[in-house]
């Protein structure tokens, strides 16, 4: 639950059940937000600048940690406000507390972890009163809400911080590449993660660049962080020489070195304009060969194969050379696609190929479409493996 | 259909992007509006293209390219509408799980998009873990949520479940639902569009925080739930009794292909019918499955068929069992 939300729902239950009026202030970097209730009416925000300490009621209250009830007995439409000002800061909040007065004021401080971070002020109409057991009562509520809300802001916190970490490590989104036509499927075993141990990348100059998919052995944040640092091997690595048995020799030497004893499959491509055609040198590291989609309707594997990265210190990536006419598609995936269970059995080769074969051949985008949905079908909503799917299709001329 | 149109539609039966792009370049150089654009050309298009897939004129694979063509102008028709000056949160524009209907979640991005309303748009096929999880990055105002297929009701619900216990209003609509909002109110949305165009005035009208859904408790919904979740066995069931009496020499007809790949569909729409309390989804999808056969030239009452199998393969559900026993179709 979000924190503003929250607070609405908990005003939405003191008002008109317990109090006739009834406002949350939180305290956040010099501000309050403001979120207060009359009877009948709808929940109303206001953001005011934080009082200087020990200048209002609201202030006292947070910094004393101790609950103050007063009397607020003028009658409405009478201009001395500071009392009241002092307790419900926001004037556009003011104007429905002012209504029911003369009215009983409690202020309870919102405090977890030794902190006050943010008062209740609750109203009732003159003669309402709040007795002892009120207070007591009222006391114990406040702190459980206090003890929710603490950890609902908490929470917003640490995902603002694992959001900004995690950016790094998700796929990248890809850039556009003349005379290609790039299309992507991604999807993790752990969703609650959103991180996993298959990526791609693609990168390098307009007519000639470097498109990589891969697997890191293991699931979830600590494969996401190894696939992190793979990608940037790769990056650098085709800086130094763009030929993907050397990046992938460099890879592996980088992997190895570590000694850390993960294990990474890869497929990577470089990509060159030649005329009409896009050429395609193929380098393979333990990874499932990529198909060929021709335009005319053909549908080829690729023969690449070759070590997986990190274990072994070997030197014998090979390339193989494939040549995309003006249409044709190459499509790059993970092992998560074939191994993706079933009702019965797993996706597997055999029905990857017959989807292969009866795609559209005009866009790479419906490939990627077609495999993801019938991969979505056959998985229903069992447990699955990450699964990454890249296609390029050479579309000359293509923006 | 208008000129436009017409030339839309040549551009996206070939699967010719570039032709397509050029084809809305122009319109908007003319002084087309992107919302113009999306009613008088795309939305009349696709919808052609629907039913020439039912209508056994087109293939899968022919209606996929020429909607993935679509989703591309409308990106790019979406890039071009101004950003709103608008700072306040969000509106997440997703369709339901399982669902690969872009479009016209897309097209509802656009209209908000049009309208001034910022917009996080998900896409296709979000899971439940993925959509709450960008609730809780993006704190958005409300989730517009789109369903077109009636056998992913049961999904909508689950989402409404999850989008609902973050307390965001969740708004629901799509060709899954009825125009007046029975099937919407039944699985708990906040509140329903009946279209894209009417969607700023929804949100207009949905409160801040909502508390989170309640139980379904109509007759038939924890039977509606138990027939999603055996979907799979009940559906491989259904096709062993279907094979029985449809029998190929090797080859598949074209009826008999559609027929089988339509079985999880149907499955999928009595689990709809029962979880959204409204017996007309199975009627809807039998009457759509009867127009497809009677296309492909099935043999006459080959559905009536299909609907006693289900109704055998369904027969410990007492609630499922009386919806297939009613007059459908």
């Amino acid at each position: 639950m979000q924190t503003d939300r929250a607070v609405d729902l908990i005003l939405e239950m003191l008002v008109p059940e317990v109090v006739d009026w009834a406002q949350v202030v939180l305290r956040e970097a010099g501000l309050m937000h403001c979120h207060a209730t009359l009877a009948g009416g709808p929940v109303q925000h206001a953001t005011v600048p934080a009082p200087r300490e020990g200048t209002s009621t609201l202030s006292r209250v947070m910094s004393r940690g101790l609950r103050e009830l007063s009397l607020i007995a003028v009658g409405p439409g009478v201009t001395d406000n500071g009392a009241l000002a002092s307790a419900v800061p926001a004037p556009e909040l003011r104007e429905s507390v002012d209504s029911i007065r003369p009215a009983d004021l409690l202020v309870i401080p919102l405090t977890a972890r030794g902190r006050a971070f943010g008062a209740l002020t609750m109203a009732r109409r003159g003669g309402g009163g709040f007795d002892e057991d009120a207070v007591a009562f009222l006391e114990e509520l406040a702190h459980s809400l206090a003890v929710t809300l603490d950890a609902t802001r908490n929470l917003a916190d640490s995902r603002r911080v694992a959001g900004v970490l995690s950016r790094d490590l998700a796929p990248p989104s890809l850039p556009e590449m003349p005379g290609a036509r790039l299309a992507t499927y991604y999807r993790v075993a752990f969703e609650h993660e959103a991180l996993g141990g298959d990526f791609y990348d693609v990168h390098g100059d307009d007519d000639d660049w470097t498109a990589v998919v891969g697997d890191v052995c293991g699931k979830g944040v600590e494969a996401a962080v190894l696939t992190g640092r793979v990608r940037q091997a790769v990056r650098t690595a085709a800086l130094v020489d763009r030929n993907p048995a050397k990046v992938l020799d460099l890879v592996n030497r980088v992997l190895v070195s570590e000694g850390e004893g993960t294990f990474v499959t890869a497929l990577c491509a470089r990509v060159r304009r030649q005329g009409e055609d896009l050429v395609m040198s193929v380098a393979a590291a333990g990874h499932p060969p990529p198909y060929l989609l021709r335009s005319s309707g053909g549908l080829e594997r690729v023969a690449a194969e070759g070590t997986v990265l990190g274990l072994f210190d070997t030197h014998d990536y090979t390339e193989t050379e494939v040549v995309l006419r003006p249409g044709d598609s190459c499509l790059f995936f993970t092992d998560g696609v074939l191994e993706a269970p079933g009702f019965e059995e797993q996706f597997g080769e055999d029905r990857l190929h017959g989807v292969l074969a009866e795609a559209p051949r005009s866009d790479v985008n419906a490939v990627v479409e077609t495999v993801a949905m019938s991969l979505a079908e056959h998985v229903g909503d069992r447990a699955h493996d990450d699964i990454a799917i890249l296609g390029v299709q050479n579309v000359p001329g293509a923006r | 259909m208008n000129g436009a149109a017409a030339d839309y539609f040549d551009a996206v039966s070939t699967g010719d992007r570039t032709r397509a792009l050029d084809l809305v370049a122009r319109l908007q150089r003319t002084g087309a509006t992107p919302l113009d654009v999306m009613t008088e050309v795309i939305a009349p298009v696709q919808t052609r293209v629907g039913e020439l897939w039912a209508c056994n004129s087109w293939s899968v694979a022919q209606e996929h390219a020429a909607t993935a063509v679509s989703e591309t102008v409308l990106h790019v028709l979406g890039a071009s509408i101004p950003a709103p000056s608008d700072l306040t949160s969000p509106v997440v524009v997703s369709c339901v799980e399982q669902e690969w209907h872009a479009l016209p979640a897309l097209m509802v991005a656009e209209h908000l998009r049009s309208a001034q309303v910022p917009v996080s748009y998900l896409g296709a096929n979000s899971s439940t873990e993925h959509l709450v999880r960008h609730v809780h990055d993006v704190a958005p105002r409300a989730v517009a949520l789109s369903c077109s297929l009636s056998a992913s009701l049961p999904r909508v619900r689950r989402q409404v479940e999850a989008v609902r216990a973050t307390g965001t209003p969740v708004v629901v609509g799509g060709a899954a639902f009825d125009p007046e909002g029975h099937r919407a109110a039944a699985l708990g949305a906040t509140a329903f569009a009946p279209s894209g165009t009417l969607l700023p005035d929804v949100l207009r009208s949905l409160p801040s925080a909502v508390s989170p859904a309640t139980p379904l408790s109509h007759d038939g919904a924890e039977e509606g739930l138990a027939v999603h979740a055996d979907r799979e066995e009940i559906t491989r069931g259904l096709k062993q009794r279907v094979s029985a009496h449809c029998p190929t020499d090797g080859r598949r007809t074209a009826w008999q292909s559609a027929l089988l790949d339509h079985l999880p569909h149907l499955v999928g729409a009595l689990a709809g019918a029962l979880v959204a309390g409204d017996r007309s989804v199975l009627h809807e999808a039998v009457s759509w499955l009867d127009g497809v056969m009677r296309h492909r030239d099935g043999p006459d009452a080959i559905t009536r068929k299909i609907v006693d199998d289900l109704r055998t393969m369904v027969r410990e559900y007492p609630a499922a069992t009386g919806l297939l026993s009613g007059r459908l179709g």
